[in-house]
């Protein structure tokens, strides 16, 4: 079903994106955490409640990412809403999860399952590539490039398989780029906390050039909102420059906020125990 | 240690630089204008973490020490109430300073119509002489004041008992740090046509100082008012990387000129 047509006559925030996959994961994601918690408290252990609030606030950014009205307005009206709904998934829910994650919390699944990965050969070069900057640093950019080419974001656009893919790669490379950042597990590869600035940095440079694209590019680069009747009376034009200033904006928050703590952290702990309360 | 991360700040900066006269030159040869635009812009964002960043440390720095104070001089126990109010009062205090900067520098934009690029240009130069400044390079008094906002509060201007007004100290410090990126963004922004996403840029970008900040003070206070005993020691590498962010701004802001001229 066209998504565009779908929702576009619908006047803005009066649909609500119910879908029954994306509220039984998010139950689940909070269960499994609740579970954890318990498991720790049961046994002794101190649990961190603030980073118990950065699930949770992980997981409504998720919600409303993706089953508020938020959903139907960036599908079907505004290029600026789709680009919030990306960068709260990038930017926002994938770091805030990962701070929600800490090594004690994390021991009932990590102690049967790690020694039995390492032992193995494709298991242990699997971790081995996950905890390598430049291959997270990679995996982001490319995805985050490859859906906003123009012909590629029209086929999210217009069919939903490829919409729910866009959107759950997008989580996933926003996750994969915040881990050796915030690195919840005792990873095999740590950066120190210079490092982990320049890698902050690095993506930055990458998110400034494709919202510096958007701001000032004469044309509208996505047709499909040409098309769609204007909201509130901004043009597809003025649409299209607040969604780069929209993504710049939140991702340098987000990056700021972690380079912080990178740099305030580091003086409280012993190099070696750094990374994992990095924020 | 120092000589190592300078070695690295000096590479870091000497980086940028190139790439920055490289990406100019190749929008210069191509010239597309629909580029030229882009290029100029992608320049001016992707070094704004660079600019952001060591003023955002300075900030904290700032305000930990301001907490440490309201500690030391029991002007209140420190505890979270108070480090989230003085952390709210310091930030509201920037953005008050902030409101007027943006409506004054966008008229100066303005004013200056297709002449406008000259702020860029004018904004190069100071970056530089800012970050020679805050390296030592350059030792005026008159200058001495840019090696980090400490004068704040030695000369009480950022004090303890009063985070709002020094919030607008510390705003004051990072208008003239931060003032020529300010100046290419307008610019920049105004070639578009679209004035008031000029202005919008300059009001994000206070916003966009401030929120990391005020986050962890208003959601961890504890953490930051323990954080304040020991934040002092990093207060001279952040002043080095400022200085060194400043430079490479610097020359940024050439082919940025020299693109939208």
């Amino acid at each position: 079903m066209d998504l565009l047509l779908a929702h576009g006559a619908m006047p803005p925030g009066a649909a609500w994106h119910l879908e029954a996959p994306v509220q039984m994961g998010l139950a689940c994601a909070a269960a499994g955490y609740l579970f954890l918690v318990l498991r720790l408290r049961s046994r002794g252990g101190a649990v961190k409640r603030g980073r118990a609030w950065a699930w949770g606030l992980g997981l409504a950014s998720v919600l409303v990412a993706l089953q508020t009205p938020l959903s139907a307005v960036a599908e079907g009206r505004s290029l600026a809403a789709h680009m919030l709904q990306h960068v709260l998934l990038m930017s926002v829910a994938a770091p805030l999860l990962l701070v929600g994650l800490y090594p004690r919390l994390l021991v009932p699944v990590t102690r049967p399952l790690l020694p039995a990965m390492l032992n193995r050969r494709f298991p242990s070069a699997l971790l081995r590539m996950l905890s390598e900057p430049a291959f997270t640093f990679g995996v982001w950019l490319l995805v985050l490039y490859l859906w906003h080419v123009p012909a590629v974001y029209g086929l999210a656009l217009h069919s939903e398989p490829w919409h729910i893919a866009e959107h759950l790669s997008l989580m996933i490379a926003g996750t994969l780029f915040w881990l050796p950042v915030i690195d919840p597990l005792v990873s095999l590869k740590r950066m120190p906390p210079v490092r982990r600035i320049l890698y902050l940095g690095g993506g930055q440079v990458a998110t400034a050039v494709l919202a510096a694209v958007l701001v000032w590019w004469p044309d509208v680069l996505y047709i499909h909102y040409e098309r769609a009747n204007e909201m509130w009376g901004i043009s597809p034009q003025a649409d299209q420059q607040v969604a780069g200033a929209l993504m710049m904006v939140i991702d340098m928050i987000a990056a700021l906020w972690a380079t912080t703590w990178i740099a305030l952290g580091s003086l409280g702990r012993a190099p070696s125990a750094q990374p994992q309360a990095a924020l | 240690m120092d000589a190592l991360a300078d070695r690295r700040v000096g590479l870091g900066a000497a980086g940028a630089l190139a790439a920055a006269f490289v990406t100019g030159g190749v929008a210069l040869a191509t010239g597309s204008s629909q580029w030229t635009m882009v290029l100029a812009g992608a320049l001016l964002l992707g070094s704004g973490f660079a600019v952001m960043a060591p003023c955002q440390l300075q900030m904290s720095a700032m305000l930990t020490h301001v907490v440490r104070n309201m500690a030391a001089r029991n002007v209140s126990a420190s505890g979270a109430p108070s480090v989230a109010r003085a952390a709210g009062l310091f930030s509201l205090g920037y953005l008050v300073f902030y409101a007027p900067v943006a409506i004054l520098l966008g008229g100066l934009a303005l004013l200056l119509g297709p002449y406008a690029w000259m702020l860029c240009l004018i904004g190069g130069v100071m970056a530089m002489v800012l970050g020679l400044a805050a390296l030592g390079a350059l030792p005026r008094s008159w200058l001495s004041r840019c090696r980090g906002p400490l004068y704040l509060l030695r000369s009480g201007r950022a004090s303890c008992r009063r985070p709002f007004a020094a919030g607008i100290a510390f705003g004051q410090y990072c208008a003239t740090c931060c003032g020529p990126y300010l100046y290419a963004l307008l610019v920049v922004a105004g070639a578009t046509g679209a004035f008031w996403l000029g202005a919008g840029l300059v009001a994000l970008y206070s916003l966009t100082m401030v929120v990391p900040f005020l986050l962890p003070a208003l959601l961890a206070p504890g953490r930051y008012a323990v954080l304040g005993e020991r934040v002092q020691t990093l207060a001279p590498q952040v002043n080095r990387a400022t200085g060194a962010a400043l430079i490479a701004m610097g020359a940024v802001l050439f082919p940025v000129t020299a693109l939208i001229a």
